[in-house]
């Protein structure tokens, strides 16, 4: 009787197996072998002993509302003949022994937790489960030993109680591991979901959903729900410009099965830059752009410096600084760009003071007519000695420029890597005879270049510093920059033209974006281009500084994943700007 | 031509890390790289590599652009060693074959940066002692190696990173702000150029230890 008693007593929480089905029909395909193992163990046991159950049905099996079939009441249930109504799935008694009924009961039970209904005729199989459709959510085997247990006529084998348990724990890879799959018969039938290749907002994008099912081609596929804005479907293609950025989950339905497409739409990273001010009041500010040109100067000297987007972004610093000079008693220009580097936190001051410090050292050599470097030139004297004059100024200079920045590091408790800055300057001067004398020095990546009249090759004026990778280069604050005489002497560049059409200077930002490879960058049509760009750019202006300015508009000009600071200097003879 | 920034992430998929941990690792990813998305540098100009080590190597997913990648399927074998000396191996061919270094024509990519996630020690420890002097030769902007959980051994990956973080738990709070602080690494590393430019870390989020 306490046995009797723990039964009723956990028929409150438990509900039979019929009940349990209608809700929670997943929570079988989700492990099979979990609940079908005990109940087929207790089932062989009473085999074993010579017994049968008797009372196989949907009715005496309870099942807890975690999943857990009621054994204890299963095994209590055997022998005892319940009221027929209860026994509406097992099979008549018609000579079968006791225990291929309960066999065939079992398959009936087995049908109903795959199916969700109980075979056509109850005991009496008849119709076998598609495997195709339930391949899915249950193994083939296991189908294929309720569909043997079901089987019709004398002469069929039953399956062992062994065998049917063997069947689930068959091919464990095939197990559907989530109760999300196979929810019903439709979701079986279910496609798998794609994802569509990513577009991104504002670029056309297309893309065959249809291709993407593979093997189910041929049917009709309809958009169920919205496809993101911008987006149309129409012949199995979603086709459009997007509007919108993010993940999107699209429905279709292809052959009565639905399907989610998942879809990445990036943000147009043009729309992404911010343009935050630098602060004013942060160590060594400087404006966020900058121009600078000669006014009275014989020729036309204009330049210009601009913050890159990947600083204005985060609000940082302009790193790059130019400078332009005149001395004309002694008809020299001195022009310098330089490039703070982006990775030193005080680079921004390093580029200034070799700016100043160059045009500091170059301002009294060129303060009088007469000066070695001129009379050099003008006695033509062999060129080693012009070259032991520019070595003794553009050293001198280089090294004035590093001990500045040394003094300056102390004073700020840095190191002169903090300080890390390129350099390129030169100095131009025309000669008696008409013709043109250019000397370059730099030190680092960025270019100088002259276009003469009439052309000639080359007219690369630097040889630019790099590494291996991207960004990496040498700078005039490390040490080997300036360590040996050959080296600094490898570092110049002297050329004597009839005539010149421009004179430019950029840093890497701009020589970056413009020249895709270092034979462009010796490649005389490429920097004509630039040139002709920039004839184009100041076209409108009426001024010196109006010119300087359209440059500066000018170097705004886009290049997908070219951000860098940008700076240009461009001297020409050519009547650039109408004289007021 | 755009210069391309690569970034390869080394992840552990021995059987420890199998359930709470891989999952965590993979909403991590997927964090990373909505964040990503939003950082115009990074849509540019990232390309990542998912290389996972177990028993096995896997390039689970080939140097790709931000703009193009979808992330993989990453799974977990039951048991089995961890063999990062391997995938170190694997990920110095990748690195020759995929990162274009300045060359006649060629413009070079941005220093790749190198990440690697583990939860233990390396099993084949003799190929990986092999490895790190070549791993440092590749010349990486910069290598920083995650130890997860209580079972991995810092002191392992200190020779190989130039920077070690630990986390003390294996749960998505720590994985997500491991893998945010990875793209803010990653955003930093776009802008810093320079000879000997080191990677600057933000500072980490306080489930992120960095190690000294």
């Amino acid at each position: 009787m306490s046995t009797d008693n723990s039964i009723i007593s956990r028929k409150t929480t438990e509900v039979p197996l019929l009940a349990f089905l209608l809700k929670e029909q997943q929570h079988f395909r989700a492990e099979p072998a979990r609940w079908l193992k005990p109940l087929v163990d207790c089932l062989d046991v009473i085999h074993k002993s010579g017994l049968s159950h008797g009372a196989i049905t949907p009715a005496c099996i309870h099942v807890t509302p975690r999943g857990e079939i009621n054994l204890e009441l299963f095994r209590t249930c055997a022998g005892s003949p319940h009221p027929t109504e209860t026994l509406l799935y097992y099979p008549v008694d018609d000579g079968e022994s006791p225990q291929s009924r309960d066999l065939r009961a079992l398959g009936a039970v087995l049908h109903l937790i795959i199916t969700g209904q109980p075979p056509a005729i109850p005991g009496r199989g008849g119709q076998k489960l598609a495997a195709s459709l339930f391949a899915k959510a249950w193994p083939a085997a296991f189908i294929e030993a309720v569909d043997a247990l079901l089987a019709v006529g004398d002469e069929t084998v039953l399956p062992s109680l062994q065998e049917v348990a063997a069947s689930v724990c068959k091919e464990k890879s095939t197990f559907p591991t989530s109760p999300k799959m196979a929810d019903s018969i439709e979701a079986v039938r279910s496609l798998p979901s794609i994802r569509l290749p990513n577009g991104m907002v504002a670029r056309s994008f297309s893309a065959s959903v249809a291709d993407l099912f593979t093997g189910e081609t041929s049917g009709l596929i309809e958009l169920i729900g919205e496809a993101p804005t911008g987006l149309d479907f129409s012949v199995g293609i979603l086709s459009g410009t997007p509007q919108e950025a993010g993940e999107f989950e699209i429905t279709f339905r292809l052959n009565d099965a639905e399907c989610t497409a998942s879809l990445t739409i990036n943000p147009d990273p043009r729309s992404l830059w911010k343009n935050t001010p630098s602060d004013p009041a942060g160590e060594f500010w400087k404006p966020d752009e900058a121009i600078a040109f000669l006014a009275d100067a014989p020729i036309t000297v204009l330049g210009a410096s601009l913050r890159g987007r990947s600083h204005a972004h985060i609000g940082g610093f302009r790193d790059d600084d130019l400078a332009v000079e005149w001395f004309p008693a002694s008809s020299w220009y001195g022009l310098t760009v330089a490039d703070g580097a982006g990775s030193a936190k005080f680079s921004r001051q390093g580029s200034k003071i070799v700016c100043e410090t160059l045009k500091e050292q170059f301002a009294p050599y060129f303060a009088d007519a007469a000066n070695t470097l001129t009379d050099l030139l003008n006695t033509q004297a062999a060129g080693a000695k012009v070259m032991d004059e520019l070595y003794k100024l553009f050293g001198n200079a280089a090294v004035e420029a590093r001990k500045a920045i040394n003094v300056q590091a102390a004073a700020s408790h840095a190191t002169a890597r903090d300080f890390h800055t390129t350099l390129i300057t030169a100095l131009l001067h025309p000669l008696a005879d008409g013709s043109w004398f250019i000397a370059t020095f730099s030190i680092g990546d960025g270019a100088a270049a002259v276009l003469s009249v009439p052309a000639a090759q080359p007219c690369l004026l630097t040889r630019p510093d790099g590494g291996e990778y991207a960004g990496q280069t040498i700078f005039l604050t490390m040490n080997e920059s300036l360590a040996t005489y050959e080296g600094v002497m490898g570092r110049i560049n002297t050329a004597v033209i009839p005539g010149f059409e421009a004179l430019i200077l950029v840093t890497d930002g701009i020589s970056d974006p413009r020249f895709p490879s270092d034979s462009a960058l010796a490649d005389p049509a490429a920097w004509s281009l630039l040139w002709s760009d920039l004839k184009t750019a100041v076209n409108a202006a009426r001024s010196p500084q109006e010119a300087s300015t359209a440059i500066l508009r000018w170097m705004e000009f886009h290049s997908p994943g070219h951000h860098d600071d940008r700076t240009l200097i461009l001297a020409t003879p050519f009547p650039l700007i109408p004289k007021p | 031509m755009i210069r391309r920034l690569p970034v390869y992430l080394l992840l552990d998929t021995s059987g420890s890390m199998k359930g709470e941990p891989l999952e965590s690792v993979k909403t991590g990813i997927a964090a990373m790289l909505g964040g990503l998305r939003q950082d115009p540098h990074a849509l540019e100009s990232l390309h990542l590599s998912i290389i996972t080590f177990d028993r096995d190597v896997r390039i689970v997913l080939p140097l790709s652009s931000l703009e193009t990648l979808q992330l993989p399927e990453i799974t977990c074998p039951d048991s089995g060693p961890t063999h990062l000396g391997a995938a170190l191996e694997t990920l110095c061919e990748r690195v020759d074959a995929e990162v274009i270094k300045t060359e006649g024509e060629n413009k070079g990519d941005w220093r790749p940066l190198l990440f690697i996630m583990t939860d233990g020690s390396p099993s084949d420890i003799q190929l990986y002692k092999e490895m790190i002097p070549k791993v440092r030769a590749v010349g990486f902007g910069s290598i920083i190696a995650c130890a997860a959980g209580p079972k991995a051994r810092k002191e392992d990956l200190q020779p190989l990173a130039d920077h070690v973080v630990s986390l003390d738990t294996m749960d998505g709070n720590g994985f997500v702000s491991f893998f945010r602080w990875v793209s803010a690494s990653v955003a930093a590393g776009n802008i810093s150029s320079g000879a000997n430019s080191e990677l600057h870390l933000p500072p980490p989020p306080p489930e992120v230890n960095l190690v000294f």
